[in-house]
């Protein structure tokens, strides 16, 4: 049997090999993988959705090309006909294995070659995940329904209406339909969305992507062995008989698809009462500062778990009393660590404390009074995982989206205690804008507090590179264990990025300390470039801004972390330091054109100026400090282009509506914000302070927003008073201009919330850059 | 030995294409003949098991058809009426996938086995090129070619002399009538002039029904004396035709002249003729007609 087939199999392909539309099929392939490779400089896993088309004919054309060359009947009179239609299952599977082979063996070609394309590995391992799954299902598709008929018409006609309504299904996957019905979507593999690491091989929704393919597979195998059964019985079972099995064969299809859909949906169903029951809880405790204890300093003794994705912690907090004897001094500590215990760390008494959610009260026993101190010594451990959206905004619960053998700690977040209660996440009412459906959507609310005295020893079972925007002292092992100690004289928002990094220090001419650079094995081959071409931009902003940086780190960071993000411009609670892209720095393209597109620079700016304006071009509250870091920006390009870049930059800004085609999806109403910063600091460049004017106001605000981040229409009053504007301009012209700026500012910041962000929300993306606009200017 | 039993083949729209078919038959040339639509293709492919029969049953060797069907459909070599093959492929490469098919794994036996009928055949020189560059002809030997691959036990043919020069006509008739010595060969044709006299059993179907089985001879000796030649000269086709059946009109010196069945002489001027083949089947179909 297995001869027969084997012989089978082979004529079947020297058909496909003697056939012009075959050859025709595999160059199309070809040309539009190269185009694809060629037009957007690297490999994209989501092309291989775009060969439905083209192995559904090849399908078709192999359960057709018989009939349509009158030789069915000499086949059907043969004694081993029965084994047709399963040989040619297994040339069309062998098929799309020869053409994928092609495809992917040209993919890792491109890596060989200098051309300025980045090869992706677990791009391309997507790319293959999806070809085979595009071909299994299509393949079991198009042989489930020659089972029933062999008109090419009919044949087409699915094929026709799987794919448009696959593409349907796909594009509103999250909006008209739940996200899970990716599951019943054969087009489509829900998850691949986004590429996953080079280096942790993390695809987001891992879970959704294995179930996908595993009842997928498993569904594509049903219909065939149902499309055998029927191929081999047709002839000699009455028809009836035949037609009743069709009917039971359906049936019995129609409950596969079901039972998976609802086991999917009932996993996600369950994932997001979880989420939606700890998210109300957030969004209803109340804030509350104890603005007379001071917090001198911490100790913190963490050990890490990468595999469990744990850490367990010991925190010093040394805190100083400027006002009455408190009863309780409230904490915030993520509700996803669990204080153990809580103690005077000097006489080592235990301290009462209760934890609710995120915050923690501790009672002082009448320990701490006015001008006292108190160090406190908290035990807690717990999962670093955090409340997550999904790709389409939706609650996906608690989720660690971390890799092995990774843990990030992000700065902002309240990891060890801060002092006081903070809201540390939000839920926002969220209404699609083509759509009256509404969403809630968890928002992180970073948390600051002034610099302090920071120490941090660090445990490791694994040898793992730390970074962090606290100093490292020294790094050494004992037994099993690495330890790491760090150190800080005054700091805040610590984060930690614990992963397996190389490090080299890179000194440049621009910079005025040499560069702390960390990248993944076997990616360094950019990093000396990034590291000059970076130093210059920072040396720039440094002459705006004088920087206040211990090390100026820039590091290669996974794609899990900047996946959802990376299209954004924000660094995510990466305090003091600038991400890079996996795809940067493996790129054979660093300083071409593709990556040297107003969006790619606008990622680096951006990332660059939250050295300056933590936390800026997010979608929470800091949208004049985003107005600064534009304008600090727009002047980086005048000192790079000239002058008319300025000027065009400021025609963008005077004309700017939010209603035009190209403002709607990107900045909206928050465009008038940024619009009427810019003009203030116009108006105060051209006013007889000038240049010099406008780096005194910028380094007062930047030291407010450093402090506080955010920036209040008090603080801008203040700073203008600073640098002179009133006192030298009373009653002119000029005065009238930053009253109205800042009045146009200050009503623009009470308008409602969700009506500022709008869109933004949903589309702040690497478009949300000046330059792309002043570039269509020019 | 093939055995018929009683295969009648009503189809879904209640047409009954065959009715009650029931003969047997060994080794020699099997000629299913009869007008267009009398269900000649419908039996054929009732025995090579392309359809099943409503009522009856088809045995070969004592093994039903429906009971083993590979087992039988390995002792079939079968050419349709109407059939084509893929275009690009070589007659050599196509034979080869049709002897896979017939169960044939070794190579080097598939590859004697097509080269013995590209032979009988005659398309030895053609057999590399692409089978879309044959003539309506040479496809038709090819068809034959792939029926005789492997000497199946029985060859059957569906109006193989459709569409063949009178060379290539006389060449397969000869080449049918060699093998037949060992195997049953079952052609079916509408027409006399192909096999019909060297047949060695002729099956007569009219309108779904089996209205002669026999030799050509039997066929022959059932009207001896019974056909009679009319000259027309002084009676219209009509006038003859109200009395008596005609069988056929031909030229006799230059003059028309009616064929007519009679046991008794009709007309004082006409004579017994010499009877053939084709008066006998003519005598068939008159009957079948009238039948109906």
């Amino acid at each position: 049997m297995i001869n027969i087939i084997a012989n089978m199999v082979k004529f079947e392909l020297l058909l496909f090999m003697k056939e012009r539309n075959f050859w025709l099929v595999f160059l199309l392939m070809n040309v539009y993988s190269w185009a694809a490779f060629v037009l957007a400089g690297q490999i994209m896993s989501g092309v291989a959705q775009m060969f439905i088309p083209l192995l559904g004919y090849l399908a078709i054309e192999i359960v057709t090309r018989e009939k349509r060359d009158n030789f069915t009947e000499i086949t059907q009179s043969l004694p081993y006909n029965d084994y047709i239609f399963l040989s040619r299952i297994i040339t069309i599977l062998l098929l799309f294995l020869l053409l994928g082979t092609v495809l992917t063996l040209a993919i890792l070609l491109v890596s060989l070659l200098p051309l300025p394309i980045y090869v992706s590995y677990s791009a391309w391992l997507a790319f293959v995940i999806k070809y085979a799954m595009i071909g299994i299902n299509v393949s079991s598709l198009m042989f489930f329904v020659a089972s029933l008929s062999r008109k090419p018409s009919l044949l087409y006609a699915a094929l026709f209406v799987w794919w448009i309504s696959g593409i349907f299904v796909t594009s509103n996957a999250g909006i008209l339909f739940p996200l899970n019905l990716a599951i019943a979507n054969f087009t489509y593999i829900g998850g691949f969305g986004g590429n996953p690491s080079e280096i942790s091989g993390l695809f987001p929704n891992g879970d959704l992507i294995a179930g996908t393919i595993l009842f997928q597979i498993a569904f594509s195998i049903m219909l065939m062995v149902f499309a055998l059964a029927i191929a081999r019985n047709r002839s000699i079972v009455k028809l009836g008989i035949f037609r009743t099995k069709i009917a039971q064969g359906l049936t019995y299809l129609v409950m596969v698809l079901l039972v998976g859909l609802v086991a999917v949906q009932y996993s996600h169903v369950k994932k997001e009462q979880s989420s939606a029951i700890s998210g109300n809880s957030i969004v209803m405790a109340k804030t509350y500062e104890q603005s007379t204890i001071i917090v001198d300093g911490y100790d913190l003794n963490l050990s890490i778990l990468p595999e469990q994705h744990k850490i367990t912690a010991k925190a010093k907090v040394e805190l100083r009393n400027s006002g009455t004897s408190p009863a309780q001094i409230y904490f915030t500590l993520l509700e996803y660590l669990n204080v153990q215990e809580v103690k005077n760390a000097v006489s080592g008494e235990l301290l009462e404390w209760v934890q609710e959610g995120p915050y923690l009260t501790v009672s002082t026993l009448g320990q701490f009074d006015n001008e006292g101190r108190l160090n406190i010594s908290f035990d807690y451990a717990g999962r670093v995982w955090e409340w997550r959206n999904d790709f389409y905004g939706h609650p996906a619960g608690l989720v660690n989206f971390v890799a092995k053998p990774f843990t990030f700690l992000r700065g902002g977040y309240a990891w060890y205690p801060i002092i006081g209660r903070h809201q540390t996440h939000s839920i926002v009412d969220y209404k699609l804008p083509w759509l009256k459906a509404e969403y809630q959507m968890i928002q992180h609310i970073p948390i600051t507090y002034q610099p302090v005295r920071f120490n941090m020893t660090v445990n490791s079972e694994q040898d793992l590179t730390i970074i962090s925007n606290l100093k490292l002292v020294t790094k050494n092992q004992q037994d099993n264990q690495m330890r790491y100690e760090f150190k800080s004289n005054l700091v805040s928002d610590v984060f930690l990025l614990a992963g397996p990094y190389e490090y080299t220090q890179i000194t440049t001419n621009a910079s005025k300390s040499p560069l702390d650079c960390y990248y993944f094995p076997s990616h360094g081959q950019n990093i000396n470039k990034i590291a000059h071409g970076y130093s210059q931009i920072i040396k720039f902003y440094d002459s705006l801004i004088p920087n206040d940086f211990e090390s100026t780190i820039i590091f290669e960071s996974p794609r899990f972390l900047t996946y959802d993000t990376m299209m954004r411009t924000n660094n995510n609670g990466l305090i003091g330091a600038i991400p890079i892209t996996e795809a940067l720095s493996v790129t054979k393209a660093l300083w071409s054109p593709w990556w040297s597109q107003s969006s790619g620079h606008a990622l680096t700016q951006a990332r660059i100026l939250n050295l300056w304006w933590p936390n800026c071009f997010n979608d929470n509250h800091s949208t004049v400090a985003d107005g600064f870091a534009i304008y600090m920006f727009t002047l980086f390009k005048e000192h790079q282009r000239g002058r008319m870049f300025y000027d065009d930059a400021k025609e963008y800004w005077l004309s700017y509506n939010e209603n035009s085609p190209d403002n709607e999806e990107m900045l909206g109403r928050r465009g008038y914000i940024l619009r009427e910063v810019f003009l203030l600091m116009d108006a105060i460049r051209k006013s007889k302070l000038g240049d010099a004017g406008v780096k005194e106001f910028l380094r007062i605000i930047n030291a407010q927003y450093k402090s506080k981040r955010v920036i209040e229409t008090a603080d801008i009053i203040l700073a203008l008073d600073q640098v002179g504007v009133f006192s030298g301009e009373k009653n002119s012209k000029g005065n009238d201009s930053y009253h109205t700026r800042i009045e146009n500012i200050n009503r623009l910041l009470n308008q409602s919330e969700s009506s500022l962000q709008g869109t933004l929300k949903f589309k702040l993306n690497w478009d949300f850059s000046p330059e792309v606009k002043i570039i269509r200017v020019n | 030995m093939l055995e018929i039993n009683k295969v009648t083949k009503i189809y879904d729209n209640n047409v009954t294409a065959i009715s009650n078919i029931d003969f047997m038959a060994e080794k020699g040339i099997l000629n299913i003949i009869g007008p267009t639509a009398a269900g000649k293709t419908t039996l054929i492919k009732i025995i090579t098991g392309l359809e099943t029969p409503t009522f009856g049953e088809i045995i070969f060797n004592s093994n039903k058809l429906a009971e083993s069907t590979k087992h039988n459909l390995k002792k079939i070599g079968y050419m349709p009426q109407i059939f084509d093959f893929y275009k690009n492929i070589s007659a050599e490469a196509l034979l080869d996938y049709i002897a896979v098919l017939r169960g044939f794994n070794s190579g080097i036996q598939r590859k004697s086995l097509v080269e013995e009928v590209v032979e009988a055949v005659h398309l030895n020189d053609f057999r590399h090129i692409p089978i879309g560059e044959y003539s309506f002809g040479m496809k038709r030997r090819l068809g034959i070619a792939q029926a005789l691959l492997g000497n199946p036990e029985y060859i059957i043919l569906d109006e193989p002399f459709h569409g063949l020069d009178p060379v290539e006509r006389t060449r397969v008739i000869s080449l049918l009538v060699r093998i037949a010595n060992k195997r049953l060969v079952i052609v079916s044709s509408n027409s006399l002039e192909d096999v019909a006299y060297c047949a060695s059993m002729l099956l007569v179907l009219c309108n779904g029904s089996m209205v002669y089985q026999g030799t050509g001879e039997q066929l022959k000796k059932r009207i001896e004396g019974k056909v009679w030649i009319l000259d027309m000269d002084d009676f219209s086709l009509e006038e003859i035709r109200l009395k008596y059946r005609v069988v056929g009109v031909q030229q006799i010196n230059g003059k028309l002249a009616a064929k007519i069945l009679s046991s008794t002489k009709p007309f004082e001027q006409a004579y017994l003729c010499d009877v053939r083949l084709e008066d006998g089947y003519l005598a068939l179909m008159d009957i079948g007609v009238r039948n109906d």
